[in-house]
């Protein structure tokens, strides 16, 4: 049985990418969610008082 | 609630960055004493390593599960939305984790036992593990209304967590390949005090890691539900929980009065189909005026 080094470090950068790229998605579907609300809010303000439906 | 407010203090976003530095000098540290410091094994050489991290990822996974657990209990009990969302980013992290813990367990089982996979009873019993939280996982994603996706939800959560403790005790019930535990609570530890050290620094290194990613998660969470808010409230702002109750009793105030399926799905469906989009982050169909944001 050689030293069997590259199990080991296959299993650690295996390791670091799962746990990273998780990390990465969470952090992109935060932004995301942040310019989705942002760009709802910024397309009602301006059309609120031009709504002149009411009275 | 002392353990809300700790809860909420914790997923602050001070507390968050303050985590996140404190998981990384524990993940390093990690690396160093399994990778440096604590010397090969004499049979399994270095591919024992991995065991620095098989057994911290499935510590961290029984420990997603058990918090799963009691957030789907409390959840029921009380119906608060955030212990229906602890328990959804759990059940996440949980869910990454047990697939870690078996990929690494292959991974290992290459060289030592000859295979990549066997169906041993921890290695079995674990796979169910993992299929249950990812049917857990579908669940949430049901077009349901909110409260009643969350109760089968939680549901799944209470029952699924059956299997943790025949996951862990598989190796004392059943023979097979798997060896049996090396640390115990009661009684020495069967392995040098170096390869210990090394494995209980991995395993408060995961312990960090996993109150660091439940932390993002539920944040991440919150944001959606916010931009879901955005999206459908008539005021700019609404609180997202006010939202979901309110869709939540619509819901069930058509069944009630007996609409009949066809008319709940016409005024319903819609808000669930958005629920989901907003769980799944899909901003093509998460309400008018969403997608351009995205």
């Amino acid at each position: 049985m050689d030293s069997l080094w590259g199990y080991a470090i296959a299993g650690y950068v295996l390791t670091a990418v799962a746990i990273g790229g998780y990390v990465a998605a969470l952090h992109y579907r935060a932004r995301r969610a942040r310019q989705r609300a942002a760009a709802v809010a910024a397309r009602r303000r301006p059309s609120r008082p031009a709504g002149s439906c009411s009275p | 609630m002392a353990g809300e407010r700790l809860l909420g203090r914790v997923t602050a976003r001070g507390g968050e960055r303050l985590l996140g530095w404190l998981v990384l000098a524990a993940v390093v540290a990690s690396a160093v004493m399994s990778l440096a410091v604590a010397p090969p094994d004499v049979e399994q050489r270095n591919a024992q390593r991995l065991m620095y991290v098989h057994v911290p990822a499935a510590w961290l996974a029984y420990l997603a599960f058990a918090v799963v657990f009691v957030a789907s209990a409390a959840y029921l009990v009380t119906g608060r939305w955030r212990w229906d969302r602890l328990a959804a980013a759990s059940a996440e992290v949980g869910v990454l984790f047990t697939a870690l813990t078996i990929v690494l367990g292959s991974i290992w089982g290459k060289p030592v036992w000859g295979t990549w996979w066997t169906w041993d009873p921890r290695l079995t019993t674990t796979a169910i593990l993992l299929l249950i939280y990812v049917g857990y996982l579908a669940v949430r994603r049901l077009p349901n209304s909110p409260g009643r996706r969350a109760r089968w939800a939680a549901v799944v959560g209470i029952v699924g967590f059956l299997d943790v403790p025949i996951v862990h005790l598989s190796v004392t019930w059943w023979r097979g390949l798997h060896q049996g535990p090396s640390v115990r609570l009661l009684g020495a530890p069967t392995i040098a005090p170096v390869m210990l050290a090394a494995l209980l620094v991995g395993v408060l290194a995961f312990t960090l890691l996993y109150l660091y990613l439940v932390t993002l998660r539920l944040r991440v969470g919150r944001l959606e539900e916010r931009a879901l808010a955005e999206a459908l409230s008539p005021r700019v702002g609404e609180r997202p929980e006010v939202l979901l109750e309110a869709r939540d009793i619509e819901a069930r105030g058509l069944e009630a009065v007996g609409a009949g399926d066809a008319p709940a799905e016409g005024r319903a469906g819609p808000a669930h189909g958005e629920a989901v989009a907003a769980d799944r982050g899909t901003p093509g169909t998460a309400g008018p005026g969403v997608g351009s944001g995205g």
